[in-house]
């Protein structure tokens, strides 16, 4: 080391992370595993697609898309994750399968799934399921080829977490009463639309995660710490109101 | 639109999965150029030229989901393509509309809250959080029910501007589907 020189640090390269700007989270990072995926054609193509399909005949703003939404969920999974285990909830628990592959999963307005979510999403006909979750995976090769880089067997833990069945402790995050997907559309819906009903209290309720064993059966799974529950109320209140089903249920 | 565009075998259920937006209007166009088909003229002539004018159906009726509460709509509406297709286009022959003149409209789901998940407490303990709310601690579920059962609206749109009477289509919405489908089978008018 040159002496009275301060060593510096190789620049990282700007393929191993990005930082984008977004409308609603101000800032989002992306690691080098979210940026192989959002850079497949799969991916992409959800800049083409709006988040509430016709909705902007009658909500002008409603312009935004799924990609936008995709990016915000992977923000706020990326959030938690960093959250549970700054707490130490992650340890000895399932590791290495990042979440944000999840950006992929599209919500749950049409029937265009790169991922068939769970839960909300609208789910195949029970005749046509087993052709949908044969094309689901295999059909999306770059997102394949991203998720394999990170772990042989990602492609197929996450198509497990998107359609319900992981025992993961974390599934919870991606279907269920917290679901990540829901507390982004809640708030960037709103937004977009001019709706600001029921703001809800992303930032607390995500401090309040907590992998919980369920008294009954030993299972661990996502919960919410007591103090978080004024924030669960501002998450389940705009979800009933008149206005939100306004804003979802306009029939265009 | 979409109904129609499969009816004339514009696209195949599969391609639709896949589609931007824009591409998925731009091919029902191509398609649906020149063709005979009557489906496929309402999408060219009604449905794609209605879209881009924004010449939205318009709201001839709406019922609260309170009001219709344990009514058996729920379990033919958004089941059964088939039954409410027939009741549409049943209903815009009386109205004197073309076919695929009128809408029906109901969200689907009756619950959107769903909830259920583990409440850790203060002091350590795990409780189990679902629709019952927890006494003292959240009771939003219940109020939040009654809300959504407000928001949750039935609707008929009609291509052109009608009127229609609650008291005429709510007894069709109490009918089982076999009872639906046995009336419309009788030629007696439903309104």
């Amino acid at each position: 080391m040159t002496r009275g020189r301060p060593e510096l640090h190789p620049m990282r390269s700007p393929h191993d992370f990005e930082v984008i700007r977004d409308p609603l989270w101000n800032t989002i990072r992306l690691d080098a595993t979210a940026l192989r995926i959002i850079d497949t054609p799969e991916f992409q193509r959800l800049r083409h697609i709006r988040q509430l399909g016709l909705a902007y005949l009658v909500y002008p703003g409603a312009t935004h898309t799924r990609f936008d939404h995709a990016l915000g969920v992977c923000h706020l999974a990326r959030q938690a994750l960093a959250l549970l285990g700054e707490r130490g909830d992650l340890e000895g628990g399932p590791r290495g399968l990042p979440l944000h592959p999840l950006c992929g999963a599209p919500p749950r307005h049409r029937p265009l799934p790169l991922f068939p979510c769970s839960g909300r999403a609208e789910r195949p006909a029970a005749s046509g399921d087993a052709r949908s979750a044969h094309r689901a995976l295999p059909a999306a090769d770059g997102i394949r080829r991203a998720l394999e880089s990170v772990a042989p067997d990602a492609p197929a833990r996450v198509e497990d977490l998107v359609r319900g069945r992981s025992a993961s402790p974390l599934q919870g995050l991606v279907s269920g009463s917290l679901d990540l997907d829901k507390i982004e559309y809640l708030r960037r819906d709103a937004m977009f639309c001019g709706v600001p009903y029921g703001e809800v209290d992303a930032d607390r309720l995500i401090h309040a995660f907590a992998l919980v064993p369920d008294p009954a059966t030993g299972k661990v799974e996502i919960g919410i710490h007591e103090k978080g529950l004024s924030a669960l109320e501002s998450l389940l209140f705009p979800c009933s109101s008149p206005a939100w089903c306004g804003m979802h249920w306009t029939p265009t | 639109m979409v109904r129609d565009a499969l009816d004339a075998d514009l696209i195949d259920p599969d391609e639709i999965v896949g589609q931007t937006d824009e591409r998925f209007l731009a091919l029902l166009e191509v398609r649906a150029a020149g063709s005979s088909d009557s489906a496929a003229r309402r999408v060219s002539e009604r449905w794609l030229p209605a879209l881009l004018g924004r010449r939205l159906p318009k709201r001839a009726l709406e019922i609260p989901g309170e009001v219709l509460r344990g009514y058996a709509v729920d379990g033919w509406l958004n089941s059964d393509a088939e039954l409410r297709h027939a009741l549409e286009e049943r209903l815009a022959t009386e109205l004197r509309l073309p076919p695929g003149g009128v809408l029906l409209d109901y969200p689907e789901k009756e619950s959107m809250l769903g909830l259920d998940l583990l409440l850790l407490r203060r002091g350590g303990e795990a409780q189990r959080l679902n629709e019952n709310g927890r006494t003292g601690l959240i009771g939003l579920p219940r109020v939040a029910d009654e809300l959504y059962h407000t928001a949750r609206v039935f609707r008929v749109f009609t291509l052109d501007r009608r009127t229609l009477s609650p008291e005429k289509i709510m007894p069709l919405l109490a009918r089982s589907a076999s009872e639906l489908r046995r009336r419309l089978a009788e030629p007696a008018p439903l309104l």
